[in-house]
Formats: structure tokens, sequence, C-alpha cells
């Protein structure tokens, strides 16, 4: 039949149709229940997850707290604050104090947090961007690069002065992976997510079996540093590396958040994202470089800690869902304060041992997240 | 990629510039047209396709013969291997998605995503490229939701509706685009009776009010025939059969040389559309059809052979 140009007219179209569509193309603004229904109950949404994001906050805080205060001299949890308080406003009254709690304590604290934040963020990107619940710095042979390089400094007797070579050179083969999939990525056949997330394994086994090499032919003093290192503490990290940790984890976060609304597009399928008006490709390799090198930054300071990005994301996304506007911050904070509360488990449940913070989290995120896998059934994702 | 156009590139990612919309009518052009996943195995070849005209444009054709390539070819989420789209005269092969998201909405066969937001979330996915206030988006989505009788799902996961409901919300993100030019990847695959007559009637409504171009792919011909301005009917091997009025495409010959099933097509009284009634299957293995027990080929139907004659035996069965 026939282009009609009036609706009404046209005998195919029922009347209540006809009524909806004219509806819908109105621009009127009349107040309609349902839609101040719909505005209440996203209202409320995005409440509840402004809520999550502020409880992540406070017990990140008071987690920090503890953990300063937590040590062989025992310091209260008030002092604590007050001193820090103080070494802020540069009013510090009690030097011996000071020394303890920023020179000596705290960075472990920070870089905790850091840290946290930023392999979280790096999580939730990956898991997006490759579209599968796996992806995470590990999978995508980035820590497995990290550690290679740590390896080879370590072996090679490098560490005699300083701790620097190896950070170098775990941030140096820690790029090696992302950019090896952002080079491959560039044959049409080899661009899809899937293929990525695979290439990415496959240079983990590489690196993996690279350092076991390395690790065979090493002498037992070496062996135990490699060793150490790849399980991964919050230990060793010093306030002079700090800024550097902090200014690309912070840069990273703050581009990624900018593109967030974007990721929420390409997390739809490429087609779908191309309908919707973006190159997936292109928005792919910028975002797996940009995490690329934010999960490098963090992983060649703290060694292997793993964990905290792929599952970080899982749990966020059980209590505010899978929008990346929010999902974003609410796992970077979420992360940040796993981290600490398990650096310092790892430090208080056995008297007079520390057990590495990797440990830790493997010990008590795992169980966790089966038992929410579980609780959720399918739901998860 | 090179460094000289990093700087272009990035800013191609966080642009949102809303310069260059095109005010009037939409035409889209395929000119002989190809395209294959490898050099010597076309998917479709030799397309040639003008639409100019607002309307309900059906793709109908057997599975495997390119009509999903075809729609996406047009809006460039497939690139072609060799012809020229041209959207207003200007070739996609150098517009950027986003200037070809401005003007022409597409919605795929909708499937559950790895990581699902809510209904609501996931239509504001459709709002990105318009630069509106939250609060406008907000509406225009409520709209959508109204349009397709999904208002009551906005809060709930995308992930947990039937296949069924995954459509609607689809078409809803499509539709909140406010295209000049929907293209839908069969809209109505996964819908109950009643929502495939709702969805094609709304897109017919939509097409006729909005004057829009709408192209869906459809199984349906009887929907096909009844609601569609103009069929387009594709065969093996991926190329363009007939494009028409549904009454000049949708006739016996026609559907018998394509699908190779008996028919018998007559007129709807009410409404002058035409009504296939279905028999039985006419192909052999090789695709030859099978007409008053002589085969011929798809090419020789096409070109005049073959009786006309009904099978008075097998529309006895069917009727």
């Amino acid at each position: 039949m026939k282009f009609i140009e009036y609706i009404e007219e046209d005998p195919l179209i029922a009347k209540p149709l006809a009524n909806v569509v004219k509806r819908w193309s109105s621009v009127d603004e009349s107040d309609d229940v349902g839609f101040r229904k719909q505005m209440a109950d996203y209202h409320r949404t995005l409440r509840r997850r402004f809520l999550f994001i502020i409880g992540c906050v406070f017990v990140m805080v008071l987690a920090a707290g503890y953990a300063v205060a937590y040590g062989p001299l025992d310091i209260s949890f008030a002092d604590t604050y007050i001193t820090i308080w103080n070494h802020i406003t540069h009013n510090v009254t009690d030097p011996g104090m000071d020394y303890i709690i920023i020179t000596v304590r705290s960075p472990r604290i920070v870089a905790g947090v850091i840290a946290g934040v930023g392999l979280a963020i790096c999580g939730v990107v990956m898991q997006s961007v490759l579209r599968n619940p796996l992806a995470d710095p590990y999978t995508t042979g980035v820590s497995s690069g990290a550690g290679f390089g740590a390896t080879i400094a370590l072996t090679g007797g490098f560490v005699a002065a300083s701790n620097t070579p190896v950070i170098l050179s775990a941030f140096v083969f820690a790029l090696l992976p992302t950019l090896a999939i952002v080079v491959m990525s560039r044959h049409k056949s080899a661009a899809s997510p899937t293929v990525m997330i695979m290439f990415g394994i496959g240079l983990m086994y590489i690196f993996n079996a690279m350092t076991t090499v390395l690790m065979l032919w090493s002498n037992p003093e070496d062996l135990a540093s490699v060793y150490q290192w790849q399980v991964g503490s919050l230990a060793k990290v010093e306030w002079s590396q700090i800024p550097y940790m902090f200014a690309i984890v912070l840069l990273g976060f703050i581009i990624i958040q900018c593109l967030s609304g974007k990721l929420n597009v390409l997390a739809t399928g490429d087609d779908n994202a191309k309908a919707l008006g973006l190159n997936p490709h292109r928005m792919r390799v910028l975002l797996l470089a940009l995490t690329g090198l934010i999960s490098a930054a963090v992983v060649s300071f703290t060694g292997i800690i793993g964990f905290v990005g792929l599952v970080t994301p899982h749990i966020v996304r059980i209590f505010i869902g899978a929008d990346n506007r929010y999902l974003i911050p609410a796992s970077a904070l979420f992360g940040g304060m796993l981290m600490v509360v398990a650096d310092l488990l790892g430090r208080c449940t056995i008297p007079d041992a520390i057990l590495p913070v990797g440990v830790v989290m493997a010990f008590i995120g795992g169980p966790t997240f089966i038992w929410l896998l579980i609780r959720k059934g399918n739901k998860a994702w | 990629m090179g460094l000289k156009n990093l700087g272009q590139e990035l800013k191609n990612i966080f642009r949102n510039d809303d310069t260059g919309a095109h005010e009037g009518p939409t035409e889209i052009v395929m000119k002989d047209v190809s395209f294959g996943y490898e050099a010597n195995h076309p998917v479709i070849s030799g397309i040639n396709l003008t639409i100019d005209q607002p309307g309900l444009y059906c793709v109908i054709g057997p599975n495997g013969v390119g009509k999903s390539t075809l729609i996406k070819c047009m809006c460039k989420i497939q690139d072609i291997s060799s012809g020229e789209v041209t959207i207003n005269g200007r070739s996609i092969r150098e517009m950027t998605h986003k200037d070809i998201a401005r003007q022409i909405g597409y919605v795929p066969v909708s499937t559950a995503d790895v990581f699902s937001m809510s209904v609501l979330e996931t239509i504001l996915v459709g709002c990105q490229n318009r630069h509106d206030s939250d609060e406008t988006k907000m509406k225009a989505v409520y709209k959508s939701m109204s349009l397709l009788n999904i208002t009551d799902l906005s809060s709930k996961n995308f992930g947990e509706l039937s296949a069924g409901q995954h459509q609607k919300v689809a078409i809803a993100r499509g539709v909140v685009q406010r295209p000049k030019v929907l293209i839908l990847d069969e809209p109505t695959a996964n819908l109950d009776v009643k929502y495939q007559v709702y969805v094609t009637e709304l897109l017919r409504a939509l097409a006729e009010h909005e004057k829009m171009i709408v192209l869906m792919i459809s199984h349906d011909l009887n929907m096909s025939a009844k609601y569609a301005h103009k069929v387009i009917m594709m065969s093996n091997p991926g190329v363009i059969y007939k494009v028409g009025d549904p009454e000049e495409v949708i006739t016996k010959e026609n559907i018998e040389a394509v699908y190779g099933v008996h028919c018998k097509v007559i007129q709807d009284d009410e409404f002058g559309v035409p009504v296939v009634i279905l028999g039985q299957s006419i192909m052999d293995e090789e695709g030859n059809i099978d007409i008053n027990s002589n085969l011929f080929t798809l090419e020789e139907v096409k070109n005049g052979k073959g009786s006309r004659k009904i099978d008075s035996k097998v529309l006895g069965r069917v009727r």
C-alpha cells in the first residue's frame, strides 16, 4: 500500500498506535506520571551508588589510619590522625612521632591505595573493552612482562646499589605486551577482543617460561628476591617513588573517566559502537594503551599483585551495576580500600610474621568472590 | 597510525561537535557494491540500489543470501570490497562513523551484552551523540520506552530479560537516536505475534509520520506484503532479485524462484494487499526448482521459463 502522509488516514495503522507515535514525535513537556516515577527510580539508584562510593572512602580512611597506627611501637588511633594533620599543616610538634608515621609507615599505605586504585581501574576497563569477565593485567600479559623485567634485573646483579634498575626494567617489560597487542591489532583479522585476550594469555606463557629459565639459572639469594617480588608487596615502596606512581595513575584515571560514556558504547559490541558513531578499534587501542601504562606503573613498584584487578570490578558490579561512568570511580575506591585492608590483615593476623599483600588478597578475596557469585547466580554479569 | 596523525586521532576520539547535519530528505545510493570475506567468494555482489523516498522498506530473501551484509554495508558497519555507497551524495568511505550515526540508526539482532546495564542505561547509550541536558535525554528515553510499551522494565537489568524484550529494548535504542534513516536487522525475530504486528505497524507509522526511511529485514512475507511501501527481494548468490511495490515483488513466480516453495498469492479484499499461502518445498539439493516435474535453475525462472500454472494438488493440501 502506498505512502500516506497522515498516519490517521492510513487504514493499516490503528488509532491507538497513531496516537502513540504522534505523542512520541511531539515535543510536549507535559509532566507524565510514568516519567516522574522513572526519574525517581533512577535518582534512587544514583543515591545508592554515591552511598557505596562514600562508604568505600570512609572504610579506606579508617583502615588507613589503623594501618598507620599498627606496628611495633604502639601509637593511638587519634595520635595518628593528629600527627598526619600536623604534618600537612606544617605544624610538627613531635619530630620522632612524625618520623615514624610519615617517613616509615605511611609510604606503604599510600602506595597500597594508589596500587589498589590503579589495578582496579585497569580491571574494569580491560573487562569492558575486551568484553571478557576474565580480563585483568594478568591475562593481558602485563604482570608477566613486569615479572620478567624484574627477574632480569634481579638475577643480572644490578641490584646492589638501589632498587631503581628493577623498577625500570619491570616497567619497560610491562609495557611490551600492551605494545604488542596494539601493533598486532592493526591486522584486521587480529583486532577482535577475543583474539586480543588470547594473544595476551599467549604472551603471559612466553614471559613466564623465560622467567622460569632465568630463575633456574640464578643463585639462591637472587632466587629468593625474585620470588619475593613475584608475590607482590608494599614493603619496599618509598616516598620518593610515590609521585611517579601517583601521577600516572591519576592522569590515566582522569582520561579514562572522561571516556567512560564511550566505554559504555564500546561494551555493547563493535557493530553497536559503529552504529552509535564510535570507531571501536581506535577506542579499544587507546584504552588498552592507557590501562597498560597504569598497570605497568603500579606493578613495577609493588611486584605482581593479582586478584585486585580481576575481582574488584565483579564485586562492585554486583552492587552498582555495569554503567562504567559509575563503575570506574567506585571500583577505583573499592580497590584502594581492599588493598589497604588486605595489607593490614597481612601484617596483623599472624604474630611475628608478615604475609605479602598479594597472598592475603587471594585468601580473603577468593572465597568472598565465590560466595558472591553463588549468591548472585548468573546475575553477576 | 603514525605520530603525525595522533593529534587528529585523539581529537576525533574526544570530539563532540554536532556540525554537518543534513536537512531535507535523505538519499542512500549503492553503486555496484560487492563485499566478501575472501576475494573470490563475495557474500553480496553487483548491488545497485537507490533509496531516496521515505517509507518502510522490507528486505526479504532466503538465509545466507546477504541481507544482513547488505544493510551493514549501507552504514559502514561492514567495509565494502568494491563499488560505492553514498549518503546524500557523500561517499561513506570519507565519512566517519560519527558522521553516519547522525543520519542512520542501526538496530542489530539483539543479544545480551557480557556486562549488562539497566534497560534505562542501555537505551540512554543511544543518546550519546546528542547534546541535550540529562533531563531531556531521560525524557527522550522514557518516550521511546513508551513507544515500545516497555516503561515498566526501565530499572530491570538488561541481561535478565527475555529475547523478545531484548529486541524491544534494541528497537527503543535505535528510535531514541531520532535518525533520518533507521535500519533494523530482523526486528520482529523473537517477538510474539502481537508484537510482530505492533512493531511492523509502528515502523510503518514512523516512516510516514516522521518522513523517515525505515529499512528492515524480515522473514515474514505476509507482513512485508501488508506493511512495506517497497520490498527488496534478494536471492542467491548475494544479488538483488527484484525491487518494487509489494504487489510487484511478492508474486507466486518470484517466491517459487527465490525460496523454492510452492505458493499461492491472493489479493486481500480489505486492504488490497497480496497474501501468500505457502505450499510444498520444490527445490532439489542443487537449488533447482521443480515446476510441473521439470527442473529449472533460478536464472531460467527469472527469464520467464517454467509454467505459471498452480499445482492444485499442493495447494489443496495447505488450504
